[in-house]
């Protein structure tokens, strides 16, 4: 048989859409089950998101032998989805296959340095190359995903760009993690693993798809002022002219000595802007008694504490929502905040919040924020839906 | 916030700390106000704009969804109530004006319905009065496009009516001054057609840029190609060049191969025969009684004709193998006449014969050494078959030049044979008073340098009376090249009594010729020394005095005549030599010239040999 004819054969037998997950640590031994599980002939993306404890250097050296030739684009992660649901410590991963996907990938470069106009060129780039590779895409064919380097402390800039240079076209992503650790994140991008960095990738189908947001939180009636802040470091020192960490504590109730993530990711701090809230996610308190946020923050902005409704039940109305609009999803690429997963934890609800998502044929990660059309938020499970095979867009 | 009932003083300090709280909370957020208003950059400015725009987006897709309703439901109004066409008219206008696009609407008739304000904004003043028919928009909006290539207004409109007729994909266009719209149109429910012009010059002009990009891209490549090609195509030729150059070379070799056959030949046939006629011609010249004088006389005789013979035969085989080289040139056509007219004279005189010249003022263009040859064969051919009267050697203006030849009063020739005559050893029969016998090769000779130089020959011949033969020159304008006069001489000027006791040096490596020219030059009353070489020569007891002259063979084994005579002069000083060879070619001919010496032609001719030494002896060298 010839090579052809076998590419052709395994094309017939293989989906457009595979999605997989491998919890081998050896590098090599990864690979291969990531290559048994989303290889195609036609494959036109792969996306990873990969358990930050990983050999980076050994497992881009076996991807490289596994996949040649093929775009494999991926970020480090604060858990990981995949089928089975939530994970950690593993690596999940989705494939995309012509002729019904066409994808293409830029790469923002040392982010902190870059400006607008910089990150727009690499997005307009993109956007032309997702043209040359799918002729037939017309607008409503296209979505776009952000990765973005978790602690470059700058993903509004990057998001604003994008979605300034995609004219209109959904945007859904996520900022890569490590862990809990809050300290290096990478994202993987033509064999390499990265930081400083950001990744947008186009990607055109024929099918129908819906890009998603939802919260599970509604605001409560206690205003309070961010009275002093180093916007440039996310950082609050002051709330209502005391010590931010202190001030936080005692409107929410907590004990000041058990400011945990676990804590903030029950008591999150919104902000409203027109008649819409979002989250200002704290990552964690400061010896001085300073806050550290995962997202803009700045002196002035008004917060106001929230309070959590049902997750799960919450998940579950997204899913419905998602299965009305484009019947039941062949593939859901969620980007969950890390926050939402410790609640999870927190309230035992992870299984749950898990066999939804499986179910729904979910694969992506938990972030250090997600971001959503021109913005990056926090606290809230975001994603694209992508319907099954057969039902063109 | 503070609680109630704490003691006095202390309720006043948190009032009063309180109060400080609130001025500076007041403080922040009049901060956050002002730098809101300014729309300065920063990450949550970013994300305040972000999440308001979101809001718009929102309210604007509301907005539209309200304006296409509205449109809906006035389209309906229109079909059904024509007095409230004026109200409907204006909310429509009210509502597509909503849309931040170019938008007209036609009715199933194809007539504007309405356009928006954008529409008129991009096309400028199309007309788009309700009412107007669509075609009539098309034919003045023609005027304002760039027509996509090899297109004409006619091709436009047609194209633009049918796409408005039954729309399909959005298609683009370019207006005069680099504006793109794209246009889409779809089908609306009552057969009316809404058509959307959206400005995409922005996205246009990113890919033009790209395609010139991928066009620079594609020539460079193209560039490379050619490059390449050219490279490859260069070797080629350089290839052909060399095989070329090798085929030439080897070509020459065979050419080089023939000369030295045709040298060999020359030498080992013509010299033998050279030698019999030395030792005959010697012979010929001593005492003896009258029937042995003419048995020597005949032997003589008989050595001359097979002389002619070979002589003749390799002329022709020399002729057909290419292998004589012609040195055309301008030259005064006297220059040669007189002294081949000369070296017949005493052969017409011996044969009663008149031989008259005719030698005008002319100059002509050809090789003059090969011109001597075809005077030579025709005069002796004209002195063999003339019995009575004379032979006139002349020429005579003609239509493409100068026609040179042999007139006779010979026995003539009929015009059906005049054809045979140039055919190898055909020879006509000779009338009864003829006397001797040519080889029948001379006429096949005359035809063959003739044609190889490229002049016609001319024939004209009446049985009995007479023939011509000649050939036709080319005139020259250049300026004659002085003609080296021939070496030889005409024997009878000289008596036998100047070479009387003079001295002569022979060099020869071959002992018979030596021995034999010996025999001749002694016969002259010359006393001769012999030697195979310059060395030998100086060796001898009587080497001390000069000759008179040195005769010295051209080609002596290793070395030439040229040394051998050099070695020679350094002794005995300024001795005139004649060089004597059987290689006809030009360079050694010149080599020997350029010497300042005397060239003799093997086979030596023994009255040729006579008078040229009898030249040398009296007369100074005339030529450098």
């Amino acid at each position: 048989m010839s090579n052809r004819t076998a590419a052709m054969t395994e094309a017939a037998t293989r989906a457009s859409v595979q999605r997989a997950i491998t919890h081998a640590r050896d590098a090599a031994a990864a690979a291969a089950a990531l290559h048994a599980a989303l290889w195609h002939p036609q494959c036109c993306l792969i996306l990873l998101f990969i358990s930050p404890d990983r050999d980076l250097d050994a497992l881009a050296a076996a991807l490289a032998l596994a996949f040649p030739g093929v775009r494999i684009a991926g970020c480090t992660t604060a858990g990981e989805i995949g089928p089975g649901g939530y994970a950690s410590g593993a690596i999940t991963g989705i494939s995309l296959a012509a002729p019904e996907f066409a994808a293409a990938v830029g790469l923002i470069e040392n982010l902190r340095a870059a400006d607008a106009g910089a990150m727009q060129e690499v997005v307009r780039r993109t956007r032309l190359a997702i043209h040359d590779a799918a002729p037939w895409a017309r607008h409503e064919n296209l979505f776009a995903m952000t990765l973005i380097d978790g602690m470059c402390g700058c993903e509004e800039l990057v998001i604003s760009a994008a979605y300034g240079a995609l004219a209109g076209i959904p945007i859904r992503g996520g900022s890569a993690g490590d862990g809990m650790r809050f300290d290096r994140t990478f994202l993987l991008h033509e064999g390499q693993f990265r930081r400083d960095c950001a990744l947008i990738i186009v990607v055109a189908t024929s099918r129908r798809f819906h890009a998603f947001k939802t919260e599970h939180f509604v605001p409560g009636h206690e205003k309070t002022v961010v009275t002093g802040a180093d916007p440039r470091l996310r950082l609050v020192t002051e709330i209502n002219a005391e010590p931010a960490a202190l001030e936080y504590a005692r409107i929410t109730g907590l004990d000041p000595a058990a400011l945990t993530p676990a804590a903030f990711a029950t008591h999150p701090m919104v902000v409203r802007v027109g008649d819409q809230s979002f989250v200002r996610a704290i990552r964690r308190v400061n010896a001085d008694g300073s806050l550290a946020f995962l997202c803009a923050i700045d002196e002035g902005a008004v917060l106001t504490v929230a309070h959590n409704v049902d997750l799960v039940r919450n998940l579950e109305q997204v899913f419905a929502s998602v299965t009305a609009e484009i019947g039941q999803p062949d593939l859901v690429i969620a980007f969950d905040c890390i926050l939402r997963g410790l609640e999870m934890d927190q309230a035992g609800s992870r299984g749950r919040a898990g066999a939804l998502a499986d179910r729904h044929n979910a694969v992506g990660f938990l972030t250090y924020g997600e971001q959503y059309d021109a913005m990056h938020v926090n606290h809230t499970f975001t994603g694209i839906a992508i319907a099954a095979g057969g039902t063109d867009a | 916030m503070p609680d109630i009932g704490q003691p006095p003083a202390l309720d006043a300090m948190a009032l009063a700390r309180e109060n400080a709280k609130l001025r500076k909370i007041n403080a922040s957020l009049i901060a956050a106000i002002e730098r809101g208003a300014q729309a300065s950059g920063g990450g949550f400015a970013l994300f305040q704009t972000a999440a308001a725009l979101g809001n718009q987006v929102q309210e604007r897709t509301a907005a539209l969804t309200t304006a296409l309703r509205e449109l809906e439901r006035v389209n309906e109004a229109l079909k059904g109530a024509r007095d409230e066409e004026g109200q409907a008219r204006a909310r429509l206008a009210a509502a597509i004006e909503t849309i931040n696009q170019g938008i007209m609407l036609c009715d199933a008739e194809d007539r504007v319905v309405i356009a928006n304000r954008r529409y008129r904004e991009v096309w400028g003043d199309l007309p788009a009065e309700p009412g107007t028919p669509f075609e009539e928009v098309v034919a003045a909006g023609a005027c304002n496009i760039v027509l996509p290539e090899g297109q004409s207004a006619q091709d436009w409109r047609a194209f633009r009516l049918a796409r408005h007729r039954s729309p399909g994909e959005p298609f683009v266009v370019e207006f005069r001054g680099g504006v793109w719209l794209q246009i889409s149109e779809r089908r609306m429910e009552d057969g009316g057609t809404v058509s959307l012009y959206t400005d995409i010059t922005g996205i246009k002009r990113e890919e033009e840029a790209r395609r010139e990009r991928e066009v620079v891209e594609a020539l460079r490549t193209a560039n490379e190609s050619l490059e390449r090609r050219v490279a490859e195509r260069t070797a080629e030729l350089l290839q052909a060049n060399i095989e070329m150059m090798a085929a030439r070379a080897e070509a020459e070799q065979v050419n080089l191969a023939k000369t030295k056959f045709f040298a060999a030949a020359n030498h080992d046939l013509l010299q033998p025969l050279a030698a019999a006629r030395v030792f005959a011609s010697a012979l010929s010249e001593r005492r003896m009684s009258p029937p042995n004088r003419e048995l020597v006389r005949h032997a003589l005789s008989a050595l001359d004709s097979v002389d002619d013979l070979l002589t003749s035969l390799l002329d022709v085989a020399k002729l057909d193998a290419g292998v004589i080289p012609a040195a055309p040139a301008s030259f005064a056509l006297a220059d040669v006449l007189r002294p081949v007219a000369d070296e017949y004279g005493m052969i017409a005189a011996r044969r009663r014969l008149r031989l008259r010249l005719f030698a005008g003022d002319v100059v002509v263009r050809t090789d003059p050494k090969l011109l001597g040859r075809i005077l030579r064969n025709l005069i002796s051919n004209a002195l063999r078959y003339t019995v009575r009267g004379g032979v006139l050697i002349g020429h005579k203006p003609h239509r493409d030049g100068v026609l040179v030849g042999v007139w006779d009063t010979g026995i003539g020739i009929a015009a059906a044979q005049q054809d045979e005559i140039f055919e190898e050893f055909r020879r006509l029969p000779p009338g009864s008073d003829c006397t001797g016998r040519g080889a029948g090769l001379g006429l096949s000779i005359v035809q063959r340098i003739s044609r190889m130089l490229g002049h016609r020959l001319v024939v004209r011949s009446v049985p009995g009376r007479g023939s011509f033969f000649g050939i036709v020159l080319p005139v020259s304008d250049e300026p004659a090249a002085c003609l080296r006069r021939p070496a030889s001489v005409p024997g009878q000027l000289h008596g036998p009594a100047t070479l009387r006791g003079r001295t002569v040096q022979l060099i020869d490596d071959e002992p018979h010729i030596l021995q034999g020219m010996g025999v001749l030059l002694g016969g002259w009353g010359m006393k001769v020394a012999g030697a195979r070489s310059a060395a030998e020569a100086l060796q001898s007891p009587d080497a001390g005095d000069a000759p008179d002259v040195i005769i010295a063979d051209y080609h002596l084994g290793a070395s030439t005549g040229l040394e051998a005579i050099a070695t020679l002069r350094r002794r005995w000083g300024d001795v005139p030599c004649v060089v004597a060879t059987a290689d006809y070619s030009a360079e050694v001919a010149a080599l020997v010239a350029a010497a300042g010496h005397h060239l003799m032609h093997k086979p030596v001719r023994p009255a040729r040999l006579r008078s040229l030494i009898t030249h040398v002896l009296t007369s100074v060298p005339f030529e450098a």
